[in-house]
């Protein structure tokens, strides 16, 4: 079952997890589909976490993990985040790795610089 | 480009936060409250005896307590349960401010500094009165085995040395060791003459108010995860066995680390140290989670550090027997209405004397549009109102200690409830609320007795009649940083906050705590 729903903007992949919660139900599922879209050769990809509600530790580990993934070659960068999720992302410090944005468009419009 | 040590970092706090067990939701609401603060509790009035709200109890009644009580106990109803996780540390502030300060202790510099320093009046007080103490003997075994006689460094009259073996690892280590571990008391005239820690005392006070026909007494430590072997030990030996025809049960828990809660920096930012996230113990509310664990029916709680020797014990017992009779006759009416409203519909009429009986004994607040209500919708209110654990706490007369007093607390919607409530709960910039904080009659020697099980003799989860709401936010220092601490709910305060609660007044002879070590001095354990 697919999580993710995916369209281009420019040239950036937007992708949009469909569930409330990225917990560790869905962990392992989403990593596989990301790193599969990353392996089909998208290298700027805006996740957008506007309709997730909560993210836990497994949840989070798996976004850094798609970071690993994507290594020197890409960047993923964070749209939409609401405040549970932005507080998961200070507390774990990854709000200093991951570019977030508040909307798909501004984030697309920096990958397109 | 992302460095790689930050990833790294992150999947260090990401790995740290499963290890702890800690919730995620949990730790959100933690974070909230930092950020926003929690909201003062809001008190009415004090509790006293001239408003009814705490019990004066007569001869008669007392009789129909005790009577109640030694039936539950002979049942093998009652279990004590004693949070005894802290470190002695407190108890030897002033002597470690002194060490700090010198490398020789004479008694002619305590002397002349006594006169304008509290440090070192305590401390003159200590080393003048030594020999009082019931662990003299041990502290001159350990001088003696490094080749000290105590007797000589005492005639010296310099006591680095003593004070240095009375605290710390290379002697009997009190300040690092739990209060349990102490030697408090020793009773030349008990059949058992013989020095006693807390622990011990405890359970020589067990013996009797939880000990069943059987001959089975059962008491419950909470102990702190470094000390578990020590006491475990101390808890095993032969010498603790207490008498030929009586069994003392005794089982140990560690408070949880996964109720341990996040710091973060004065700017809510996470705390870190060593680049993890920086987890404290939070308080003793946290020891909730024990109390639920022991699955138990009537649970007696009680301080580790307020016992007393046998000589004087016996007001101890009948004070306890007067809670615990007490908490069974109410739990008796509650569970009967109870099962009644569950068996069918009641009439208006009767439940309104359900109704009278809850705002009469358990301070109930009857709704101002009753009359527009359902008999249903009503009769689901008040089985909500008596569905739900139960506690009789004494009470003694104010004295000037420090600690959390009996209130009645208002709450949003117009009801109001029994609280224990600490002067850190209330706004006491706010006069009003001040004043009424001050006019306590009594405050909390920790003296509980719980009914944790329902009517179809269920242990209630107690996780669910907590206010996470009423927790503690306070400044501390790690390695000379500042940050902001978050302690949960007291466990006699919010962690009982959705409990029935009645407040009885109790003797003051039931009340001894050792905060400092010269406390020991005191006639009262002596």
């Amino acid at each position: 079952m697919s999580f993710l729903q995916t369209h281009a903007d420019g040239n950036a992949l937007v992708v949009k997890l469909t569930q409330t919660r990225l917990d560790a139900k869905i962990a392992v599922n989403f990593k596989e589909q990301m790193t599969a879209l990353i392996n089909e050769g998208n290298t700027k990809i805006v996740l957008d976490l506007s309709g997730v509600d909560f993210v836990d530790s497994s949840g989070l580990g798996a976004i850094v993990t798609c970071l690993k993934v994507l290594g020197r070659k890409g960047d993923l960068v964070i749209s939409g985040v609401k405040n549970d999720v932005m507080t998961m992302f200070v507390l774990t410090r990854m709000d200093r790795v991951f570019q977030m944005f508040p909307t798909i468009a501004d984030a697309t419009k920096v990958l397109a610089e | 480009m992302v460095e790689f040590q930050a990833i790294e970092q992150i999947e260090r706090i990401l790995e740290q936060i499963l290890q702890s067990g800690i919730r995620e939701l949990d730790l959100l609401r933690q974070f909230h409250l930092f950020r926003f603060g929690m909201a003062y509790t809001h008190l009415g009035e004090a509790c006293t005896v001239e408003n009814g709200t705490i019990l004066r109890v007569n001869d008669t009644d007392a009789q129909r307590y005790t009577t109640l009580a030694n039936a539950a106990i002979a049942d093998g109803r009652v279990v004590k349960f004693v949070p005894a996780s802290g470190a002695a540390t407190r108890m030897f502030k002033s002597l470690l401010a002194v060490e700090d300060a010198h490398s020789e202790i004479s008694l002619s510099l305590l002397e002349e500094r006594a006169r304008n320093n509290s440090d070192y009046r305590f401390t003159l007080q200590f080393v003048s009165n030594i020999r009082s103490f019931a662990f003299f003997d041990s502290l001159k075994n350990v001088l003696a085995r490094d080749g000290y006689d105590i007797e000589q460094l005492l005639e010296s009259k310099e006591y680095s040395l003593v004070l240095r073996y009375v605290q710390h690892e290379i002697g009997l280590n009190y300040a690092n060791l739990p209060k349990g571990l102490i030697e408090f008391h020793h009773d030349a005239n008990t059949p058992n003459a013989r020095v006693r820690t807390a622990f011990e005392e405890h359970i020589f006070e067990a013996l009797d108010y939880t000990c069943d026909s059987g001959g089975n007494a059962r008491v419950h430590f909470t102990v702190s995860p470094e000390h578990l072997e020590n006491v475990q030990k101390h808890l095993d030996t032969p010498q603790k066995t207490v008498t030929t025809d009586k069994r003392v049960h005794i089982s140990l828990s560690e408070q949880k680390r996964s109720t341990n809660t996040i710091a973060v920096t004065p700017e809510n930012e996470p705390f870190l140290t060593e680049d993890k996230l920086h987890f404290r113990p939070a308080g003793h509310g946290a020891l909730l989670e024990n109390l639920n664990d022991m699955q138990a029916d009537i649970v007696i709680i009680k301080n580790i550090d307020n016992v007393v020797p046998d000589r004087i014990k016996s007001t101890t017992f009948a004070s306890k027997r007067l809670l615990c009779g007490l908490l069974i006759e109410v739990q008796n009416e509650i569970f009967a209405h109870l099962r009644a409203m569950e068996a069918e519909n009641l009439d208006r009429a009767r439940l309104r004397t359900i109704a009278a009986f809850a705002e009469q004994r358990l301070l109930w607040t009857v709704p101002e549009e009753e009359s527009q209500i359902s008999d249903e919708e009503f009769q689901t209110m008040l089985f909500s109102a008596l569905h739900r654990p139960l506690r009789v706490c004494g009470m003694v007369k104010n004295s000037g200690e420090p600690g959390g007093g009996p209130f009645i607390v208002h709450h949003a919607g117009g009801s109001r409830s029994l609280q224990i409530v600490e002067s850190a709960q209330i706004d006491l910039s706010n006069a009003e609320q001040k004043a009424i904080f001050d006019s306590s009659t009594h405050f909390n020697p920790v003296d509980l007795v719980c009914g944790v099980r329902d009517f179809r003799g269920k242990p209630f989860n107690l996780l669910d009649f907590r206010d996470d709401e009423t927790g503690f936010i306070s400044l501390k220092s790690n390695n000379g940083r500042e940050l902001k601490a978050l302690e949960l709910p007291g466990l006699w305060n919010g962690s009982m906050a959705h409990w029935n609660t009645i407040f009885i007044e109790v003797s003051s002879e039931t009340f001894h705590p050792v905060k400092t070590i010269n406390d020991l001095l005191k006639p009262e354990h002596q």
